[in-house]
Order: structure tokens, then C-alpha cells, then sequence
């Protein structure tokens, strides 16, 4: 039975006091643990993590982790040591007017602080085989004060719940194009600083310190807020984001790596915002997505002048990426589409599996023309009008090399594909694919011939995959069956799920962490694909609408599960009521 | 003649660990249509599981080789221990998700079965590893037939297992409660039907089935890997639809039927394309008689 809500006259008006003042008391020891373990958290930073003498193949390790590194653990942690007291201080001066939504924070805050240090000696004691009683009292330490944080967090959840977030209003021209440009150098920085920690260790904190820090400015609205900015100056966001992308060659001093890794996490944005259009936007599951990748790669190896091949007809390479690819992989999409597309849901997902099975094993017996197991290799670079895109070129003093050719190839082919990808979602297409999605029945009784508009988000997420795959045969030189097996189907699948579910941003950076945590933790690469499985596990259950969801989705995805728990609510209280 | 004999012979055997694969397939689907894409897993672990016990009795009794002992424990443990994952993937992974949108429970069952499969690849073994024989290599020539022991034993053992569940899902209460909630759950828990429990009653019989299937395919096959339950699974369930899923005969029928067609593909067409035959069946069927050979039915 639900208690009263408002009593009139003094006796409520004296009970809902001494109910403030019972909150207050409850409040108030919450309100000290903040403070305090950011402070302990601090000092946790300042003791010693590691005893000298951990040795990973006779080099002393303590050098290394126990200095401030750039980026380093033990500055992530004083980081979120400090921003806990900063944040905790600033609640005791409004003890007044609290919220649960501050409480959430300090929780996500806590939970960073705990796991970072936590992050780190598991990497120390499991790859590194250091004995656990080298590492030092430091993050035990700091440890602890995130505990107290923790708990400063979870007595706030009482107070009552904060409005929504809102976006933020403009105030004037010049903040909203400064919080711009904040926002893009923050994220570009951290992207740079990503990429520069190096040991897994370090880079593990790291990832779990932004991680942290990201779900409490979350929790507390600002990207929300950021939205409002964003939206009034779309196009000075996009230009700054294009330039800091395409300077991103040149902070990398001459070291082509993370460009090629930059390079591949570009192709995946590029498959993944494909099958999003497929899984995302339509609701049809692809088990087999990666066959259109295929098709796409194997099409351009074709045509693209390989030496290792059986069958070679030259079609210049901006016709094959943007026309010939693509095409292929579509009528394939379509051709398979056409007769299961009708089908229930769920036999769609095996149906698309069992083809991609067959595409890839038909590639791998298919001699005469795909060299079977050897695959085709010896793929040149593409030239246009004469010039080999594999030689670079040099801008104003500086020099572009190839791989960063690739690379800005791909931003163009990523704003292209977001282009197609907004202007449809707002299209009438768009719109048939979220009515089908969400109820086929009705969305076949407005009028919508579903078996057509199921084909079309097939067709067009297959053509998108074709047209990343033409570009990944000439990035990696070489093509295999190997190379599109059900594993990478299911890791495009994890880029979309993780990111959000319909949302293109969210799958963009859903895409960028699976490609660069594999190769940031090569260390951990046996367990790559357990770490995905328990993933996709994990986020359906917790977080089905993913880290950067779509406002639509993430309604309709919690939605049923309100409903339920609303519609039993009902139940139970017709029951106490008889 | 005799060639066709012995390819008919070999694939009604492989149609028999394909059967019993199916039969989980088609309870689950059946009671809460979920398509329980780690069911294949369950198999692969059955076979590891049986993989293991072998060797724990190796150390611990000396086994070496065909046991009877060895073959009855093994098949037991598997059968007692593979529920354990059936259940544990019901209660953590799918019941929370049951009022989820569709989608959800599919890739969670998909994310499940990675994660099964890499469990053992990295905590057991990448590589393929001998199963022990544990039954007689004995050869019958029959005609110019030559019939192994174990192939009768497998088609035996999974042929009695289905009459079993048949005869338990069509005679006793709990079966009668499992055709109630597939035919409609709401109103058998109105009817005083605990339907968390029947489903996860479908979940132990169906991995048990699927653990004793996996011990099987290692005796047949004479070798296991963490891969296997991928390929067998996806098979499996082309068979549980080819019968018309949801139909416990269906689904025996239709793995007996595909381990022939298989069989006899891969003769005819070249190893290398066994696999194709088997999912461009699946699609056929789907797409010309997605209701399977004896229609869909629900439990029984």
C-alpha cells in the first residue's frame, strides 16, 4: 500500500519536519565519508605502490610505475581522489538541497576510485607474475578511500530525485563556441593520451579512470547539457573535429602504428554504422554481416590488380570503392534478403548466420577464382589519376604518409556513410524501419509494406559493408577467408551493441574502443573474445541500450521491463488489498 | 549399393548426437521461443566434460581405453553436470531478459555462447584433443557393409532417450505442466503451474540430452574442441526446424534426415561442401516450409 503523499493541517506539517530532520541526520555522516576518502584516496596516491624490487625479466619495474607517469594510474587516482573531495566539499556547503542524482555521481566517482587501483594490481599479479606482497600499501589504500566515497554516495540515494537533464540554454555566442571547443580538445586529448600509455597496466587505469569519470559527468548531465552547445553550432563542431582528425598524422611523429590501428578502427566505424542501420534501426538481426564485408573485400582484391590471384580485371578504384563494392555486396544482401526476410525474427539471425558460414566456406573452396585457404594477396595500393595513394605526400613541410592517406580516405567515407545515415533515419524510410522495428503488425496495418522496407535496411547495410571492405582489402594488402569468420560478425555486433544500440555516435565510439583495447592489451589477446561474450552478456542485462544510447531507443528498451514490473506492482496490490 | 548402404549408415548415425542436440533446441524454443544459440555449447562442454572425467579416472583408477565402468560414469557425469550451465544460462543470462524486447535474448544467448567457447579455449585447451574409445571397436560386416557397434549403440541410446522424454512429457504431471506452459504461460500459471520452474526443467532435460549427445560425438568423431559445439549446434537446430520446430518427433526425425543428407552431400559433392549442404538446407527449409516437415507444434 503506498503511503499517504501530503497530509494537511500542523500534524502533517510537524511530521514531514521531523522527517526533513531525520533525512538531515542521515545525510550528514554520508556528507563527512566523501571528503574523507578523497583524502585517504590522496594519500593512497602518495604511498608507495610498488616495493623496488618487482623485476619483469630482470628490469626493475619500480622506475616505471612508481613515478606520476603522463597519464599514469597513480595520476588518475589522485585525479578522481581530488574531484571526490572538490565535489563531496561542494554538497556539504548545500546540504540544504540535495539530490539522489549527486548521490549516483559520488557512487560512479567511488566505484572509479576502487576499481582503478584494483585495475592495476591484477595486471601487476596476473601478467606480470609480480608476487602480491610487492605491491605496496598504496592502492589498498586508495582503495579504501574509494569505499568511503562509495558509501558517501550510496547514503545520498535517499534524498529525493533530481529533474531530468536539460540542455543547456544559450547564454551567449562566445560560451557556447568555447564549450565547444573544450569539449572537442578534452575528448582529443584523452584520445592522444589513450594512445600514448603504453604499458597494459597503466593503460588499463586509465581506461577505467575515464570510464569513471565519464558516467559522473554523465550521471550529472553535463553531456546533456553539451547537447544544447552542439546543436547551435553543428557546423563549427564538425570543422573542428575535421581538423583535429586530420592533424591527428602528424602528432603521431613519425610513428605509423596507431595510424594503421586508427586506419583499421575506421573500417569497423564504417561496418559497424552499416549493421547498425540493419540491427539498430530495422531490429533485424545479422549474424552473418560479415559475409557482405567479404564479398565487398574480395570484389576489390578482384579488381584491384593483385599480384597472388587468379582473376584479374582492373576497374579504377574509386569506381569499385564507391560503386562496384558496394553494388555486389547489396545484391547479395538483397538475394538473401529477399526470400527470408519474411521470416520471424529469430530465424533471420540463423538464417543470416548459416550464410555468412557459406559464403566464407564457399570463398575457401572456390580455388579457380578466390585461391581458396592463401586467399589473395599482393594487393597494391589504389592509384588515382597516376598518383599511388601508398606514396603519401607532403603539406606545407609536413609529410603524409600512406597510412594516413587511408585514413582521410575513411573520414571521407565515415561523413559520407553519416550523411546517408541522418538524412535516411529522417526520411520516410527511416521512419517505416523504427515502425517496423518496434511493432511489425501495426506498422503493416499503417500501410508500410514491411517486406520492402526490411529489404531496403538489408540492402543498405550490406552496401555500406561492401564499400568498408573494398577499402580494407587495399589498407591490409591482402584478403582470406580467415579473415571474415562468425568472430568478427559477433565483434561488429559487440561495436554496435556496446555503443548504442540505433544511436550513430554511440556506435562510432562502440567501434573505436573494441578496435583499440584489443590492440592497447595485446597482452590479454587470449581472452579477447571471452571478455566480448561476457560483454554482450553483461550489457543486455544491465545496459541494453548501451553506452551512448539513442533517447528513443533507450525509452523503448527500458519500457517493457517498466511495464512489467508496473503491471505485476498491480497485482501484488490487488492482492494485499483482498 | 553397398556404398549407399554405408552412407546411409553413417549419416543415421550422426543424426543421432544431431537428435539429441535438437531435442533441447526444440523444448526451449517451444516453451519460451528463444532460439538458445549456447545449446551447442552445452554439447561441447558435454564431450569436455566427459573428456575430463576420463581423466581424473585415468589418474585416479588406471582407465585406459574401452571401460564399460569408465563409459557409464562418463556419460553420467556429463548428464549430471551440463544442467548446471543449462540452468545457471536460464536462471543469469535469459530469465531477467524474459519481458525484454526480442533482440535482447538473442544477443545475450549469442554473447553466452562466446563466452562458453572461450572458457574452455582458455582455460582448457585451444587445440583438439583425443577422446579415449570407450566403447568396444567392434566392426560387423554386413553385407559389404561395415556397421561399428558404437554406431548401434549411439543410435540406440538416443533412440530410447527420446521415447523416454516423449513418454515423460505425455504421461507425467510435470510433463503435462510443460505442455501447458508452452501452450500458453500465462494462463498455466493461473492454473497453479510454477512456470519458472518448468522452464528451467526444460533447461536441465535439454542440456542433459545435449551433454550425453556431446559425449557421443566424442566417441564418434574420436577427438573434441572447443569449436564443436558451434558447427553441431547451428546443424542441430537446421534439424529441429527441417522436423518443425517445437516437435520433439520433428526434431528426431529431422536430425536423422539431415546426418543423411549430410552424409551423402559430402560423398557426392566433395567433403569441403558438407557444411554448405547443411545450411543451404536450413534455408530451403525456411524459406519454402518454415513450419518444417511435421509442422510446428508445442512440446509433445
Amino acid at each position: 500500500m503506498a503511503a499517504p503523499t501530503t497530509v494537511a493541517g500542523p500534524e502533517g506539517e510537524a511530521d514531514r519536519a521531523e522527517r526533513l530532520a531525520r533525512l538531515r541526520a542521515r545525510l550528514r555522516l554520508p556528507l563527512v565519508a566523501g571528503p574523507a576518502g578523497g583524502l585517504v584516496g590522496v594519500a593512497g596516491c602518495y604511498l608507495y605502490w610498488t616495493l623496488s624490487t618487482v623485476r619483469v625479466e630482470g628490469v626493475p619495474l619500480s622506475g616505471r610505475l612508481v613515478d606520476f607517469g603522463f597519464g599514469g594510474v597513480r595520476l588518475w587516482a589522485l585525479l578522481m581522489s581530488v574531484a571526490a573531495i572538490v565535489y563531496s566539499g561542494l554538497l556539504l556547503r548545500r546540504r540544504g538541497s540535495l539530490t539522489s542524482r549527486q548521490g549516483q555521481a559520488l557512487v560512479r566517482l567511488g566505484i572509479g576510485l576502487v576499481v582503478v587501483p584494483l585495475l592495476w594490481v591484477l595486471t601487476l599479479f596476473t601478467f606480470l607474475d609480480a608476487e602480491l606482497s610487492r605491491v605496496g600499501p598504496g592502492p589498498w589504500v586508495t582503495m579504501a578511500g574509494g569505499v568511503l566515497v562509495w558509501l558517501a554516495g550510496r547514503g545520498l540515494l535517499t534524498a529525493p530525485p533530481a529533474p531530468a537533464a536539460e540542455e543547456w540554454p544559450r547564454r551567449s555566442a562566445l560560451i557556447d563556441l568555447a564549450l565547444v571547443l573544450a569539449a572537442e580538445l578534452v575528448a582529443y586529448l584523452v584520445f592522444l593520451t589513450g594512445i600514448a600509455v603504453d604499458d597494459p597496466g597503466e593503460f588499463l587505469g586509465f581506461f577505467a579512470a575515464i570510464t569513471a569519470l565519464g558516467a559522473t559527468l554523465s550521471t550529472l548531465g553535463v553531456f546533456k547539457g553539451l547537447n544544447g552547445p552542439f546543436s547551435r553550432n553543428a557546423g563549427f563542431a564538425i570543422g573542428l573535429l575535421a581538423v583535429l582528425l586530420l592533424l591527428f598524422p602528424l602528432t603521431q611523429a613519425g610513428n605509423t602504428f596507431w595510424i594503421q590501428v586508427t586506419a583499421q578502427a575506421g573500417l569497423f566505424i564504417l561496418a559497424a554504422l552499416g549493421l547498425n542501420i540493419v540491427v539498430g534501426s530495422a531490429g533485424l538481426l545479422d549474424l552473418g554481416y560479415v559475409a557482405f564485408f567479404g564479398i565487398g573485400a574480395y570484389t576489390a582484391a578482384l579488381t584491384g590488380n593483385a599480384l597472388l590471384t587468379n582473376l584479374n580485371f582492373h576497374i579504377p578504384f574509386l569506381v569499385v570503392l564507391f560503386v562496384v563494392s558496394p553494388m555486389v555486396a547489396a545484391i547479395f544482401g538483397v538475394l538473401l534478403g529477399a526470400p527470408t526476410l519474411r521470416l520471424r525474427g529469430d530465424y533471420l539471425a540463423i538464417v543470416t548466420l548459416g550464410f555468412g558460414e557459406i559464403v566464407r566456406i564457399t570463398l575457401n573452396n572456390l580455388d579457380a577464382v578466390t585461391r581458396g585457404p592463401n586467399g589473395i594477396s599482393s594487393i597494391p595500393d589504389p592509384v588515382i589519376s597516376g598518383w599511388s595513394i601508398g606514396d603519401g605526400f607532403s603539406f606545407g613541410g609536413a609529410e603524409i604518409t600512406g597510412n594516413a592517406v587511408y585514413l582521410y580516405l575513411e573520414l571521407i567515407l565515415i561523413a559520407f556513410t553519416l550523411t546517408v545515415i541522418y538524412r535516411l533515419n529522417d526520411s520516410r524510410t527511416g521512419r517505416a524501419w523504427v515502425a517496423v522495428r518496434e511493432d511489425e503488425v501495426a506498422a503493416a496495418a499503417m500501410g508500410i509494406n514491411t517486406t520492402t522496407v526490411k529489404l531496403l535496411a538489408f540492402g543498405a547495410g550490406a552496401w555500406f559493408a561492401g564499400m568498408a571492405g573494398a577499402a580494407n582489402a587495399h589498407l591490409i594488402t591482402q584478403v582470406s577467408p580467415d579473415s571474415f569468420t562468425f568472430a568478427i560478425s559477433v565483434l561488429i555486433l559487440a561495436m554496435v551493441v556496446l555503443g548504442g544500440l540505433g544511436n550513430p555516435p554511440g556506435v562510432v565510439l562502440g567501434a573505436i574502443i573494441l578496435t583499440y583495447l584489443p590492440e592497447k592489451l595485446r597482452e590479454f589477446s587470449d581472452i579477447r573474445f571471452l571478455v566480448f561474450g561476457f560483454a554482450l552478456v553483461l550489457m543486455m542485462r544491465f545496459r541494453p541500450e548501451g553506452l551512448l544510447p539513442s533517447a528513443r531507443r533507450r525509452r523503448e528498451l527500458r519500457a517493457t521491463g517498466e511495464t512489467a514490473a508496473a503491471e505485476s506492482q498491480q497485482l501484488f496490490d490487488v492482492r494485499s488489498g483482498t | 549399393m553397398e556404398e549407399l548402404i554405408q552412407q546411409l549408415a553413417n549419416g543415421v548415425t550422426k543424426g543421432s548426437y544431431y537428435a539429441l542436440i535438437a531435442l533441447g533446441y526444440t523444448m526451449v524454443y517451444g516453451i519460451i521461443q528463444l532460439i538458445n544459440f549456447a545449446h551447442g555449447e552445452v554439447f561441447m562442454l558435454g564431450a569436455f566434460i566427459g573428456l575430463w572425467t576420463f581423466n581424473l579416472g585415468a589418474s585416479a583408477f588406471g582407465w585406459s581405453g574401452t571401460s564399460l565402468v569408465a563409459l557409464v560414469v562418463v556419460l553420467l557425469m556429463a548428464t549430471v553436470l551440463t544442467p548446471v550451465v543449462g540452468l545457471s544460462l536460464e536462471r543469469f543470462a535469459y530469465r531477467p531478459l524474459r519481458h525484454a524486447p526480442r533482440l535482447a535474448p538473442l544477443i545475450t544467448a549469442l554473447g553466452a555462447s562466446f563466452a562458453l567457447q572461450q572458457i574452455v579455449a582458455v582455460f582448457y585447451s585451444r587445440s583438439f584433443l583425443a577422446f579415449p574409445d570407450l566403447f568396444p571397436s567392434t566392426t560387423f560386416q554386413i553385407g559389404g557393409t561395415s556397421i561399428q557397434l558404437l554406431w548401434i549403440f549411439m543410435i540406440g541410446l538416443a533412440l530410447s532417450l527420446t521415447f523416454i522424454l516423449t513418454a515423460f512429457i505425455r504421461t507425467t504431471r510435470l510433463g503435462k505442466a510443460m505442455r501447458a506452459t508452452a501452450e500458453d504461460a500465462d494462463t498455466a500459471r493461473l492454473m497453479g503451474i510454477n512456470v519458472d520452474q518448468i522452464i528451467a526443467l526444460t533447461f536441465i532435460i535439454g542440456s542433459a540430452l545435449a551433454g550425453v549427445g556431446g559425449v557421443m560425438a566424442g566417441m564418434y568423431l574420436g577427438q573434441v574442441n572447443f569449436f564443436m559445439g558451434f558447427i553441431a549446434g547451428l546443424k542441430a537446430f537446421t534439424a529441429a526446424v527441417l522436423g518443425g520446430i517445437g516437435n520433439i518427433g520433428g526434431a528426431v526425425l529431422g536430425a536423422f534426415l539431415l546426418g543423411i543428407l549430410e552424409t551423402f552431400g559430402a560423398a557426392y559433392l566433395g567433403g569441403q561442401w558438407q557444411d554448405v549442404f547443411a545450411f543451404g538446407v536450413l534455408i530451403l527449409v525456411l524459406v519454402f516450409r518454415p513450419t518444417g516437415l511435421l509442422g510446428e507444434r508445442v512440446s509433445g
